[in-house]
């Protein structure tokens, strides 16, 4: 027992030694980007060491009135990069709305769970980002605000914004989160492979067609992959839309993924899988197909602006380019991934927290965010603040007229599952393309009308 | 000779109401507090309003705690009744309840109260920010509606893998615990040293097994590359394998390799997915050492005059093993099998940390979907159904463990 | 007929081919435990030898055993991560450490109350009380978890340490072992303190407890170890970086750091080997305490 004492009570004192002499340190280098995971509460483009940018002397005057001393606690999620742009949002803030004081706390993992729980115990913070989980949560409920009022308060519209963003945070037709970024989809390509096999560079004019017709010379030759692609949802909705149709409904209430639009965007995809110009990561041996194009193992693939940072830390000396999101039959249309930033209905401060909301979201400070490479304006008259040429081109994809959010609603993550899981199916050869998505659409059909 | 008479029955008022009461409000209280109301910051944040809450949605449930705590009440009142008037007994008893407090009050608030809240909520649809609302048995019912709806099958579809589970992992970690304890159990050199190197795995946690266990099973980890140098020595080639991404099931590929197929709507027939077994793998790797102690341990109590008798009758080792040491080995196996049941029909750390249900739903198990649907990780939050899903498990683990020990048992029965 | 010396040949003869048997067969025997054995080690020597290597080394396929070179800056980089708030390896380390010794500890003394109880005490309703404990332990975690949280949040426990202390003050598991422990103490030495008019708590504290040393130190260390390797729990219920435990660090590290084995898997070392030494240090208790427990279950 005594021994039992000792050394346990020798490993508390090591532990507390070393807890004071740690040294408050160099965080470790953040992930390279991956792709996108299943709800829009995807990490936008990483930024390359963002400094945080020194405030500017106070540009203008604070969006609304706000209570006096108000002290507010505002959490999200995110490596350090982001947390860097955040803070110096609040620096900025700051300067414009002296009286707020704002507690940055950042969740770096399962923020969703994590803000759920507090919310239910009722110690969730002020304000905090908003995205389709949180917004299927809280939103029926009213636990976060409806910002409209401030909104004209400080003689800011929702036209203001990219439309497809507000999409998500709307109830009712009122407005519960401001979109903070976006991110989306665009062909990213290696010139040196198309050099190789003696094909024409893409253009932005091409269709998938085009891409199709690529990957087939590309992967002919035996050495790299044509067009990378995953079972992924996310990829395959700018198949559907530019073939003509999304996965759900307009008004949300009927899922889509049976109609002939939806079949031949599947059926495509199906093709170019069975002629090998399409491949999924695994089978180059990637983990995704980011890291597919900095290995040079394929020659084409759809990804978004995180491919900028990705490719600058890890595969610096790849040289790549990226075009617009290729166009379909019916259209050219792309995906758009965002999150909003939210305020707390209980928050005892709603109006320093609605200032808040509404300067992060504002011109003033999201051309400083452009500025660092992280994220997309939110609005639509900034796009050409984008720096890197590549970036710019990913991000034309978010303007077009008939780009979407892929939001069905609260079951928009098991309905975008079903679609994954149906490509899965195909990919496997366990069953073709009607079959597959008939199951999609049966299981979509059933999370629509659940509650 | 006389019949003695019988003390007369006295009743001590004071100390049965003081009990009685007590109980009683120290129940009312813990069920106060587990009473199932709207959760969020309007409720958390103020007394008041909590107890409005709890008068609009709560008062069946405490009115059925009340009844239960009355009867528990006049029991122990009762009780202390009897015993009030021998001092060296209500010494005894009095101290008794005194160290049992603690954990009394411990598990009847975060055990019993807590059961009884998730039961209520079963049958209440309940997502936390609003009242729940009463659908009778609508979740229970939900639960099995795969049978007639393909698209519900969640649930029915994590009992099918985690049976799998149970009817793979459990007779073949009993198995290697049992051969591993008869391999260590005779006196050699260094059988400490084996004994604490066989333990380890068991010893860190599941989060560091997982871990490891998903690395070794990249498409590029060191099971592929131990596979393709194992298929290297016969000269054949290896195809590397995403262990922990193929959904092809083991009886789907035994029957494809025979040239059949089995239908995707026959799911069902497909047997466990590599992923699940690779899964299954990792778990036998961690818990057949703590199985394998106690076989050690209960080896070490047979007699070892028995097996001497039965050497000089000219019993062959194997007919020693099977003869002598597995029916005096019953009762530990007994244990270990109900408890590797118990395990795994609820396995869900490794699913969390390594495939979250996939690929395709082969790993997804009723625990997972369980935390999935009461935390609304892929959709609303759906508290009614999650604890409907656990009473479900519950019976199911209950039934199965009821019918492994009466079928040991039985097997006993001839010693 | 054979002679008396022939005999004795074939004697030696036999017993020399038994010999050479038993030789071969222990042999074999040491052959197999050597294997298992290294089964057994090789996930954590695969593990620790890659936490040296560089992130592209250590997915790179097929898979070198050594490292081109030492990277042992990766477990000063992994060491002096700061995920902010506070959230550091030496506090997780310091919080998983503190959980564990304080459910430990009080899981001891808690249970050895309740068993005492059920051991030396009579009275009425001791026996139904106890097989309801053991009634409780065939409850599973699944029906517990989200109510259990619930409560949790009414208490405004969330995130503070007393959401995992309070429920693990005291279980049936230590109970039963401590039970079935005190009860195979012969009595005579309290009859001599009853006897001196000791009361019972004191009896307790003087005779059963100090006897009880083995099942306490089985105790104690496996509600150490179930508390250090508890996952699911401290994920749902602490929740702000300076109060995470090892094994949800652990989980975090592994989103943050997804493609980057190298990193992630320093983070398991760290969670992995205070418990491995303690265990090596403890081994015979550790052992013995599950072969108690088993025989007992």
């Amino acid at each position: 027992m005594k021994r039992t004492l000792t050394v346990v009570s020798l490993i508390l004192v090591l532990s507390m030694i070393l807890a004071a002499c740690a040294t408050p340190a160099a965080a470790p280098t953040a992930a390279p980007g991956v792709e996108p995971t299943k709800a829009p509460a995807v990490e936008p483009t990483k930024a390359p060491a963002a400094e945080p940018t020194k405030p500017e002397p106070a540009a203008g005057t604070c969006p609304i009135e706000v209570e006096p001393n108000a002290t507010i606690t505002f959490s999200g999620w995110g490596d350090e990069s982001e947390q860097a742009v955040y803070k110096a949002t609040i620096e900025r803030f700051k300067a414009v709305c002296p009286t707020v004081t704002v507690n940055y706390s950042p969740i770096p993992a399962d923020f969703q769970t994590k803000l759920k729980a507090q919310m239910a115990g009722g110690t969730a913070p002020d304000v905090f980002y908003v995205d389709d989980q949180l917004m299927t949560a809280f939103a029926p409920t009213e636990q976060i605000m409806a910002l409209d009022d401030f909104m004209a308060q400080a003689k800011v519209t929702r036209e203001d914004f990219i439309p497809a963003l507000m999409t998500i945070f709307t109830q009712n037709g009122k407005t519960y989160a401001l979109p903070k970024d976006w991110g989306t989809l665009g062909l990213v390509y290696l010139p040196e492979v198309f050099k190789e096999v003696g094909i024409a560079e893409p253009t932005d004019k091409w269709t998938w067609e085009d891409v199709r017709t690529a990957a087939k010379k590309i992967s002919e030759g035996g050495k790299y992959g044509g067009f990378c692609m995953g079972a992924d949802w996310a990829r395959f909705s700018p198949f559907a839309t530019s073939y003509g149709n999304a996965f759900v409904s307009k008004d949300l209430k009927t899922a889509t993924l049976d109609t002939p639009e939806v079949l031949a965007a599947a059926q495509f995809v199906a093709d170019m899988f069975k002629e090998k110009s399409l491949v999924r990561a695994a089978d180059v041996s990637a983990s995704w197909c980011g890291e597919a194009i900095g290995k040079k193992l394929v020659g084409m693939t759809t990804e978004g602006g995180w491919m900028v940072n990705t490719m600058k830390t890890t595969f610096a000396d790849v040289e790549w380019k990226a075009l617009p999101i290729p166009s379909g039959p019916k259209n050219q249309s792309d995906i758009i991934f965002t999150n909003g930033i939210g305020v707390n209905a209980s928050s005892k401060f709603p109006k320093a927290s609605a200032a808040f909301v509404i300067y992060a979201t504002g011109r003033d400070n999201q051309a400083e965010i452009v500025k660092t490479g992280f994220a997309y304006s939110t609005h639509p008259d900034q796009a050409d603040l984008i720096v890197d040429p590549n970036d710019k081109a990913i991000a034309q994809g978010g303007l077009l007229p008939d780009t979407i959010v892929a939001y069905w609603g609260p079951n928009t993550g098991k309905i975008n599952d079903a679609v994954s899981q149906a490509l899965d199916r195909i990919f496997l050869g366990d069953q073709d393309v009607a079959t597959a998505f008939k199951q999609a659409q049966a299981e979509a059909q059933t999370a629509l009308d659940s509650k | 000779m006389h019949a003695e008479p019988s003390k007369p029955k006295q009743f001590h008022a004071l100390p049965s109401i003081i009990t009685f009461v007590s109980i009683f409000v120290v129940l009312l209280l813990i069920a106060v507090l587990n009473a199932p109301t709207m959760g969020g910051p309007k409720v958390m944040n103020s007394i008041t309003v909590f107890f409005q809450e709890v008068k609009a949605t709560a008062l069946p449930f405490l009115a059925v705690i009340a009844v239960g705590a009355a009867v528990i009440g006049l029991v122990a009142a009762r009780m202390i009744n009897k015993v009030w008037g021998n001092t060296r007994l209500r010494r005894e008893t009095l101290t008794g309840f005194a160290f049992l407090a603690p954990y009394l009050l411990v598990t009847l608030t975060f055990t019993i109260g807590v059961v009884l809240f998730a039961f209520y909520i079963s049958f209440h649809n309940y997502d936390i920010f609003t009242r729940p609302t009463w659908v009778g048995l609508a979740n229970y019912a939900e639960a099995f509606k795969g049978f007639s709806d393909s698209t519900k099958r969640d649930f029915l579809q994590a009992l099918y893998n985690v049976l799998w589970y149970s009817i793979l992992v459990v007779p073949i970690q009993t198995f290697l615990a049992i051969q591993m304890a008869v391999l260590l159990n005779k006196p050699m050199k260094g059988k400490q040293i084996f004994r604490t190197i066989f333990y380890a795995p068991s010893v860190t946690s599941s989060v560091v097994i997982t871990l490891i266990f998903v690395w070794l099973y990249l498409k590029g980890g060191y099971i592929n590359a131990l596979f393709n140098s194992i298929w290297g020595l016969f000269g054949a080639k290896w195809t590397t394998v995403n262990w922990l991404g193929d959904p092809r099931g083991l009886i789907q590929m035994i029957v494809e390799a025979l040239g059949g197929k089995i239908p995707s709507t026959q799911w069902f027939f497909r047997g466990p997915s590599i992923a699940w077994m690779a899964i299954m793998v990792q778990n036998i790797f961690t818990t057949v050492p703590t199985f394998m102690i106690m076989f050690l341990a209960a080896l070490q109590d047979i007699n070892p005059a028995l097996y001497e008798a039965a050497s000089m009758e000219g019993a062959s080792p194997r007919e020693m093993h099977s003869k002598i040491t597995l029916p005096m080995l019953k009762p530990i196996i007994s244990l270990v099998v109900v408890l590797g049941t118990i395990g795994t029909l609820q396995v869900f750390d490794q699913v969390y940390l390594a495939t979250k249900g996939g690929p395709l739903k082969t790993s997804l198990t009723p625990v997972f979907l369980i935390y999935q649907e009461a935390l609304g990780i892929n959709g609303p939050i759906h508290m009614g159904y999650a604890s409907a899903l656990a009473f479900i498990l519950a019976v199911i683990i209950f039934i199965f463990t009821f019918i492994q020990r009466r079928g040991i048992e039985k097997g006993t029965e001839r010693y | 007929m054979t002679t008396q010396a022939e005999a004795l040949d074939f004697g030696k003869q036999a017993n020399k081919e038994a010999r050479q048997k038993k030789t071969v067969s222990s042999l074999l025997r040491y052959l197999a435990l050597v294997l298992i054995g290294l089964v057994m080690l090789a996930p954590f020597i695969l593990a620790t030898v890659g936490t040296f290597k560089t992130d592209i080394e250590i997915i790179a396929f097929p898979p070198k055993f050594f490292p081109a070179t030492w990277h042992v800056e990766n477990w000063v980089k992994v060491w002096n991560t700061d995920i902010g708030q506070g959230g550091t390896f030496p506090r997780w380390l310091l919080n998983t450490g503190f959980l564990a010794v304080t459910v430990a500890f009080s899981q001891v003394i808690f249970g050895s109350m309740a068993a005492y109880a059920f051991a030396r005490l009579s009275f009425p309703g001791r026996d139904a009380i106890f097989n309801f404990m053991l009634g409780t332990m065939m409850i599973p975690g699944a029906v517990t978890l989200i109510p259990a949280y619930v409560l949790m949040t009414k208490l405004h426990l969330i995130n503070t340490y007393w959401s995992l202390i309070l429920p693990g003050l005291v279980g049936a598991g230590s109970i039963f072992i401590l039970t079935q422990f005190f009860k195979s103490i012969p009595k005579d030495m309290e009859e001599a303190a009853v006897i001196d008019g000791a009361s019972h708590l004191q009896t307790f504290r003087t005779i059963i407890l100090p006897l009880a040393r083995p099942a306490i130190l089985t105790v104690l260390i496996l509600q150490f170890q179930s508390m250090w390797n508890a996952f699911l729990q401290p994920l749902l219920y602490l929740n702000s970086p300076d109060k995470y435990v090892l094994n949800v660090a652990l989980s975090i590290f592994q989103q943050q750091y997804k493609a980057q084995w190298n990193y992630t898997l320093v983070g398991a070392m760290f969670n992995a080997i205070p418990v491995l030494i303690l265990f090596f240090i403890f081994s015979r208790y550790y052992i013995e305490g599950v072969a108690y427990a088993g025989i007992k279950g």
